[in-house]
């Protein structure tokens, strides 16, 4: 399955594009100028991979956590580009990816995987490998992130965690597997979206006061 | 050719299909203004989160209302500043993978110079220059010479305060609402504009605009005034102020300059009391006022395909490389 897949969680963006015999990764120091060369990108990654985008069976998208403006940049694009060509668009969470990573390094049993967002706060999930399936995430204060044991800090150090960095090969695997089903309708398509968004101060303001 | 036009810059979400620059084929709208008005302005993360829900839906109506399919499309116009960042990310990301897609150029467009545009557009017709540009909105407030496409020259803008966000800080005072501009002049009508005696700012300071003060002067009436405050005559008052001081200023370009032809744009152009102003001034000065209609005068991507429209040859080659940019001067460069 020939697919391109994006992540702009981050400051830097990570694309990456695969097929039936491998898969190609590269980070592109982006900064805040992502949206400026999406299209660079993303013609870079297909010519590098010698693959057209009309080759493509899939487009992936990452759907954080991280920063949403990056998210949702990559989110415009991909959707509407799914939607004009009529590829498929499947949207992979940090968290998928880093299970899979876990499982790529057959670690198995119960695990806790931890993200920072905000200035103290951490998203917190908890799994049972090589299960994929996770709870729903859970905002913690940071300061408690190293406090139980098998606790894996996505791109994250902090004493008593085990910082762990998602892998190229684990997402070529996780998008192979096809454990998601991906959108291929505009209403399946418009669900593929930035999924841990957190409320912004002024919600939450007005949630105070209501 | 028809243009794909794309406006996200605050809190409405726009698709409009706009033939040869002149004929609106679609113009779509979704407003957020429900949604923010229980926080009493506009969020950026909730309405860059809700342009992201928006814009395909509107697209796909867009294109069936004005009975397109997407191999008709010649060119995508997009609002690339200034404006919200997050909210117009949103826009040129869509529209930067429609013009990848369909291999078509697309053209960052100046939201302020696309509002003046609205004004032609209105009227059917292209841009005629030179005129006098009228910007009057929530967040601008300019009086430009424009002699052609991306061709400006400032004349005068605001100190402080833009007008829409006059309105908005006394309606928020007077708990009349959100947005201020529609209510104060819903409240004002009937009422006696020469009731309150009211601040002309900057009356006779030459070419600049300053509405803080009016702010202030409104609410020290509303303490004096106490249970005697007459609502409507206060609005009406308010709406005078600001159409006597926009109308010094322009008077005073039109004796300056050989423009015979004044074009208002901007949000606060649908203010009555500030149309019939600058209808009673144009005519005494021999000069053309050109408005743009009620739906033309708030943010829509129609304009934003009329402007693409007009200032194509302006647009940079590499325009797919061109990121959005909160702050950007009328006819100044792209943002790379």
């Amino acid at each position: 399955m020939k697919y391109l897949f994006i992540d702009a969680s981050e400051n830097s963006t990570f694309a990456q594009t695969g097929n039936a015999t491998g898969f190609r990764s590269q980070v592109f120091a982006t900064d805040r100028n992502f949206a400026a060369r999406i299209t660079n990108i993303c013609d870079e990654m297909l010519q590098n991979a010698d693959m057209a985008f009309a080759d493509l069976d899939l487009l992936a998208v990452c759907t954080g956590p991280g920063s949403l403006t990056g998210l949702r940049v990559a989110a415009a694009f991909l959707r509407t580009a799914a939607m004009l060509a009529n590829k498929p668009l499947v949207g992979i969470s940090i968290f998928d990816w880093s299970l899979q990573t876990l499982v790529e390094k057959n670690i198995s049993g119960g695990v806790r995987l931890v993200m920072p967002t905000l200035i103290d706060k951490a998203f917190s999930i908890n799994a049972d490998l090589p299960d994929l399936n996770h709870s729903q995430p859970e905002l913690i204060e940071r300061t408690t992130a190293g406090a139980m044991p098998y606790t894996y800090g996505i791109r994250f150090s902090y004493p008593g965690v085990t910082s762990l960095q998602p892998e190229p090969t684990a997402l070529h695997k996780l998008i192979n597997l096809g454990c998601h089903s991906p959108a291929r309708s505009l209403p399946e398509i418009l669900n593929v979206l930035p999924l841990y968004v957190i409320p912004s101060q002024a919600e939450r303001k007005f949630k105070e006061a209501s | 050719m028809i243009t794909l036009g794309i406006e996200s810059s605050c809190d409405d979400t726009s698709v409009a299909l706009v033939k040869d620059g002149v004929e609106v084929l679609a113009s779509l709208v979704s407003s957020q203004i429900e949604i923010h008005r229980r926080f009493g302005g506009v969020v950026p993360e909730v309405a860059s989160r809700k342009h992201l829900e928006a814009i395909l839906p509107l697209l796909n109506e867009a294109m069936t209302a004005a009975r397109c399919e997407f191999k008709d499309i010649g060119q995508i116009a997009v609002t690339a500043g200034p404006g919200l960042l997050g909210p117009l990310l949103i826009g040129l990301s869509t529209a930067k993978a429609l013009a990848w897609q369909l291999k078509v150029p697309m053209i960052p467009v100046n939201h302020i110079e696309a509002h003046l545009t609205a004004s032609f557009l209105a009227a059917g017709r292209k841009p005629e220059f030179p005129y006098l540009g009228l910007i009057v909105s929530g967040g601008n407030s300019n009086l430009v010479y424009v002699t052609g496409p991306r061709q400006f020259k400032c004349l005068a803008q605001t100190l402080d305060d833009a007008p829409g966000e006059l309105f908005d800080k006394v309606a928020r005072h007077l708990n009349l609402g959100y947005p201020g501009g529609p209510v104060i002049q819903k409240t004002g009508e009937g009422g006696d504009p020469k009731h309150y005696r009211l601040p002309r700012p900057m009356a006779g300071k030459g070419y600049v605009f300053s509405f803080s003060g009016l702010k202030t002067a409104v609410m020290r009436i509303v303490e004096q005034e106490g249970d005697r405050l007459n609502m409507a005559d206060l609005c009406a008052s308010l709406q005078q102020a600001v159409a006597d001081s926009f109308a010094e200023k322009v008077e005073m370009a039109l004796n300056e300059t050989s423009a015979r032809r004044l074009v208002m744009a901007g949000g606060v152009a649908a203010n009555r009391p500030l149309r019939e102003k600058m209808q009673q001034l144009a005519d005494a000065h021999k000069a053309e006022l050109l408005l743009p209609t009620i739906h033309l005068c708030t943010d829509n991507a129609a304009m934003i395909a009329a402007h693409g429209y007009f200032t194509a040859d302006a647009a940079p080659a590499n325009s797919l490389e061109v990121n959005a940019v909160a702050s950007w001067e009328m006819g100044g460069p792209h943002n790379f």
